[in-house]
């Protein structure tokens, strides 16, 4: 792999995955609302209809079910599409023709199908676009078997992990998050920088607390390590990147190290995936190695809010995740 | 042809006045960064959707939409509360928790502005089966865009309400792009209209930047709808004269075609009817206009003073 | 099948169990021979071992409940096993209006313990791992963590030995806020029990439980259990048995002179200090074979006295709160040594209430000892069913007459109470008079 790396945002590293992708194979397609000359409500595809014009970069009508089941149909008869939500908030239109359809058209069919498709959509709060364009539904979709699930959040993650997504053979919910978008990143330039999905990464390694966080919270995650390690407080971050397939691996050997867990996302925590990480721990043998209860934070369970102030207060701060680490250390 | 009264007229002047004063002042307080997240403005809109709430009774209702500004004002609406909602105050509608997306005035009819396009279709289509079921005899107006006819909720909830009998009036505003998309790339006919057919129903089409002609048609078909001959599709032609949202950068249409279209602005179009059939004066019109902006400028100052939402307020309401 | 776990009968005449704590949790796994619960039966507490392997699915009754004996306290078996209803025992309708009776009149009753004892242990996964890895019992171990939980830092810290505690004791100090290091503790090997740390917060255990009265005088203040078996044993005793005490003088000049030559050699031997009580027990035992009516007791009808050709000789030990007589068995058979060493393994065991139920019963004659406290003379109650008890008195020395000289010596004073359905005065004279021709001659015990 090449050392050269060049700093870019993560908005541009998964624009970045894209065109290598589709550059490398002509079966790659991008489809979505408005991604062709707008570039994407967020900017994302921007240029890349004048590369690949219209026919690889295919602006559809506000119709996410056809998006969706026409991502699985494309799929399953030999193309790779890359289909894009403009909120993940609108999934929920398009959750039919994934949930149903692409899903389970392999194992319904006896193996006898293959599903290469990405599903990419924004999620997160934190632009004060209310209840309807910030949440973080990623649990919804690891609870249906047949969906590969993914988060990168960061810029190299995000090039790496998409690359990787599109090159499955099954279909990939790939959460980008809206608020990471403009952040930079040091991203691989090598058009070969594949991160497997299923591999978490330790963004910092620790010995005291072991906190998992993935999205758009690791960042914040990941400051709150940097001022603790100054006050002699070790905290190892980790980012599973991945949530289905999830690296237990990783986590349950982080956990019996540290021997505390404490669990960051910005998605509601009644049913959130922060429980099945949290399970996990608990029923591996890392259990034996927990000095403290494991911690969640997470987002309210409620809509999310307009105001800024109360958007803000929803998902979890930074004074939250440093109050975690001294409760689990019993400070 | 329905004859328009003199005082509706002036009403409908003054709605439409107040729905500009009040998108060019979240305009400004948006490029300031005073408004929180996205906005999407309706200027260029106002006779469409101002028309066709004047034509409804007081107690029929709407659903309205992501650019529901024009809509909302049209439907008669207390602009200090849409104002503080705005700005994210507790004294907004929503109490500072739905913002621009969200305005929604359930009691009076209002059922709410909605961020997912096609997310109004089949809640119309609800409030109809209640006024049928309970004969109220009011009659619900489903506001939508071009873009959103080519949900699957559109389809359905023509189907269901055309079998039904419902009472609710399907209107599009067609203003020829969904977001940067044209019509012509998003769907394969002209006129949105013609999809009536497929539901059995009537479909029409009106000049929405006709601010009389929207206001008649819309009050006879209204009448057609009250009688229980079950739902119709009115097609609005109009135009939005900025981005879709504040961030949209326009590439994908001419200026000459933003500009053409500003030539039918439909408050200029009004104002000449009011003059030229001498339903009143230049003077009356100037004074309309002024208590329009006078009115903004007041409710932002209500705004300005309302306190924000307590944050213990945070998780109120999320159930009954 | 879930098998059940019963309030064992430790002890012939035991009726009922109090539980005092739980070691497992409902859910712990346990291994066939783990310690599981700990018991009190009417004098001693004791431990219980699992009689098999499993999880511990249902503990029925809990801590501090008192239940008769072999009722089920709890199941042992499968996870997710079900658990077989609760067999209702086979009970008359008067039977359980007198168990309504009883429940209401508990249901009544003020809690015993003013203390909460919680009979589980708050410990992380990682404590309780690292505990069992290095073989330390967590309720040894004190916790830093949110409400005394036991983290693993703790378990790392804990070196075994440093303070021996038992968990209620443990308990007490946390709540009274005391640090440990500052008990001395009086159990075994110094091990700190809840007495230790009462003493420490003028919270003795007799003042726990006590109601003061309205003039703000007296106290009212529920006996212990040990407490009521002894009221209870007295009583019977001292309302039954006809009894009178017969005293005597010993020159105990060559007792002393034994003890003296003896003891380096015991002490090397044994590791064990010879007393006078010591000597004066083997001196009894020999006495009593050559005395059956002594060693005999009455049977439960009265009609019958059952002589026994062994002496089990029992000796009263004073705690604190209470009075226990511990068996010797066969001391008549024992030399010196051998009494030296079993006399201090009860001593020792009865103090720390380790003690097995059987070791309390079945004497056939008990001695009392009060010469350390300066007594010269009482009349002790005899021990049921025992038809006499020894009482020891102090010695002091004396001006005695010797070949018409006044002369100094060491005199101690033996008072023989007997129970005269049994025992005459010539049968108990004669035992004291041999016992302290025994004693003055000692070395004829020797033989």
């Amino acid at each position: 792999m090449s050392e050269q790396m060049k700093e870019m945002t993560y908005k541009d590293a998964v624009k970045l995955a894209m065109v290598e992708e589709m550059r490398k194979d002509e079966n790659v397609f991008l489809m979505g609302e408005d991604v062709g000359l707008y570039g994407g409500a967020f900017g994302v595809s921007v240029g890349m209809l004048e590369e690949f014009g219209e026919e690889r970069v295919r602006d559809t009508p506000i119709s996410e079910a056809a998006i969706a089941g026409a991502a699985a149909g494309a799929a399953v008869t030999g193309m790779r599409p890359i289909a894009e939500i403009m909120f993940m908030d609108f999934t929920t239109i398009a959750m039919d023709s994934l949930v149903n359809q692409a899903a389970k058209m392999r194992y319904m069919f006896g193996g006898k199908a293959k599903v290469p498709m990405v599903l990419r959509a924004p999620g997160g709060s934190g632009t004060g676009a209310a209840a309807q364009h910030s949440q973080s539904l990623e649990a919804w979709f690891c609870h249906v078997p047949g969906l590969k699930v993914v988060v990168p959040g960061t810029a190299a993650d995000a090039k790496g992990l998409l690359k990787a997504a599109i090159r499955d053979d099954n279909p990939v919910v790939f959460v980008e998050q809206k608020t990471l978008y403009k952040v930079k990143g040091s991203v691989p330039i090598d058009d070969e920088f594949i991160i497997p999905l299923g591999k978490g990464e330790i963004k910092k390694e620790g010995e005291d607390v072991t906190i998992i966080s993935y999205g758009r919270m690791l960042p914040r995650v990941l400051k709150v390590a940097e001022e603790l390690e100054e006050e002699g407080i070790s905290v190892e971050v980790l980012d599973p990147r991945t949530l289905v397939p999830l690296d237990k691996e990783l986590i349950i050997n982080s956990v019996k190290k540290t021997g505390r867990a404490i669990l960051v996302n910005e998605a509601c925590k009644t049913g959130g995936y922060l429980g099945e990480i949290a399970s996990v721990i608990s029923e591996s043998e890392a259990f034996d190695y927990l000095d403290a209860p494991i911690i969640r934070l997470a987002g309210l369970d409620v809509p999310i809010p307009y105001n800024p102030e109360l958007e803000s207060a929803v998902v979890p701060s930074e004074k939250q995740i440093r109050d975690a680490v001294f409760k689990v250390l019993n400070r | 042809m329905i004859d328009i009264s003199k005082e509706t007229i002036l009403e409908m002047y003054k709605r439409m006045n107040e729905a500009r004063a009040f998108e060019e002042k979240v305009s400004y307080f948006f490029a300031r960064g005073m408004v929180h997240g996205t906005t999407h403005l309706s200027i260029g809109q106002e006779a469409s959707s101002v028309g066709a709430c004047m034509a409804l009774n007081n107690d029929d209702l709407i659903t309205s939409t992501h650019r529901g500004h024009s809509q909302v004002i049209g439907k008669g609406i207390d602009l200090n509360k849409m104002m503080a909602e705005l700005l994210g105050k507790y004294t907004g509608y929503c109490k500072g928790k739905g913002g621009s997306m969200h305005i929604a005035d359930v009691d009076a009819g209002n059922l709410g502005a909605n961020g997912v396009v096609g997310g109004g279709h089949g809640i119309a289509v609800g409030a109809a089966l209640t006024q049928q079921m309970k004969k109220t005899g009011k009659v619900v107006l489903c506001f939508f865009g071009d873009g959103a006819s080519n949900e699957g909720s559109f389809h359905e909830a023509l189907n269901l309400a055309s079998v039904w009998k419902l009472p609710v009036i399907f209107y599009c505003e067609n203003n020829l792009y969904g977001m940067s998309v044209p019509q012509n790339k998003a769907m394969n006919i002209k006129n949105i209209a013609d999809r009536a057919k497929s539901y059995g129903i009537p479909g029409h089409i009106i000049d929405g930047n006709n601010a009389v002609e929207v206001y008649n048609r819309t009050k006879e078909i209204a009448k057609y709808v009250r009688e229980g001959n079950g739902p119709v599709l009115i097609e609005s032609k109009t135009y939005r004269w900025l981005g879709h949202s504040k961030s949209d950068a326009q590439i994908y249409r001419s200026k000459e075609e933003v500009e053409e279209w500003k030539s039918k602005c439909p408050i200029k179009q009004l104002r000449n009817y009011i003059i030229e059939n001498k339903i009143s004066t230049e003077e009356e019109l100037d004074k309309i206009e002024n208590n329009a902006r006078e009115s903004i400028e007041k409710a932002v100052e209500f705004a300005n003073n309302s306190p924000n939402p307590p944050i213990e307020t945070i998780t109120e309401d999320v159930y009954a | 099948m879930a098998i059940e776990v019963i309030m064992p009968k430790a002890g012939m005449d035991m009726q009922e169990g109090q539980i005092i704590k739980w070691y497992k949790n409902e859910g712990d796994y346990v291994e066939r021979g783990e310690v599981l619960l700990e018991i009190m039966t009417d004098k001693v507490n004791m431990e219980v071992e699992a009689e098999t392997s499993g999880y511990l699915l249902k503990i029925l009754k809990n801590n501090g409940e008192t239940v008769p004996v072999v009722t089920p306290i709890g199941y042992i078996g499968e996870k997710g096993e079900e658990i077989p209803e609760v067999k209702e025992s086979k009970e008359t309708v008067q039977d359980k209006l007198e168990i309504k009776e009883e429940i209401e009149e508990i249901k009544t009753k003020e809690e015993p313990e003013v203390l909460e004892i919680k009979d589980k242990i708050r410990a992380t996964p990682a404590a309780r791992r690292m505990a069992r890895e290095r073989n330390i019992n967590l309720f040894e171990v004190k916790g830093s963590g949110p409400k005394g939980r036991i983290q693993q830092i703790d378990v790392e810290n804990y070196k075994e030995g440093d303070i021996k505690i038992t968990p209620l004791a443990r308990r007490i100090a946390e709540v009274e806020g005391i640090d440990l290091e500052n008990i001395i503790g009086s159990g075994f090997e110094g091990k700190i029990i809840k007495e230790d740390v009462l003493k420490l917060v003028g919270k003795e255990e007799k003042n726990i439980t006590e109601e003061v009265m309205e003039d703000g005088r007296t106290r009212v203040v529920p006996m212990s259990n040990m407490r009521k078996i002894i009221a209870k044993r007295m009583s019977e005793s001292y309302f039954s048995a006809p009894t009178f005490t017969l005293n005597t003088e010993v020159d105990m000049t060559k007792v002393i002179e034994l003890r003296r030559t003896v003891k380096e050699q015991i002490l090397e031997e044994t590791k064990k200090k010879i007393t006078i009580t010591d000597i004066i027990l083997l001196a009894t035992a020999r006495a009593l074979k050559n005395h059956p009516l002594v060693n005999a007791s009455l049977s439960e009808d009265g009609e019958n006295i059952i002589y026994h050709d062994y002496v089990d000789l029992a000796m009263a030990v004073g705690l604190e709160n209470g009075l226990l007589t511990p068996v010797i068995r066969g001391a008549d058979k024992m030399t010196l040594t051998e009494i030296v060493v079993a006399a201090k393994d009860v001593t020792e065991r009865t103090i720390n209430m380790k003690l097995l139920p059987d070791e309390l019963q079945g004497s056939t004659f008990t001695v009392s000892n009060l010469g350390m406290y300066g007594i010269t003379h009482f009349d002790p109650i005899i021990n049921q069913p025992n038809s006499a008890i020894l009482g020891v008195n102090t010695i002091v020395e004396k001006l005695v007459p010797v070949d018409g000289k006044a002369k100094v010596k060491p005199m101690m004073t033996l008072s023989l109470t007997v129970d005269h359905r049994v025992i005459d005065g010539v049968v108990g004279a004669k035992f004291l008079q041999d016992l302290k021709s025994l004693l003055e001659n000692p070395i004829k015990i020797l033989i």
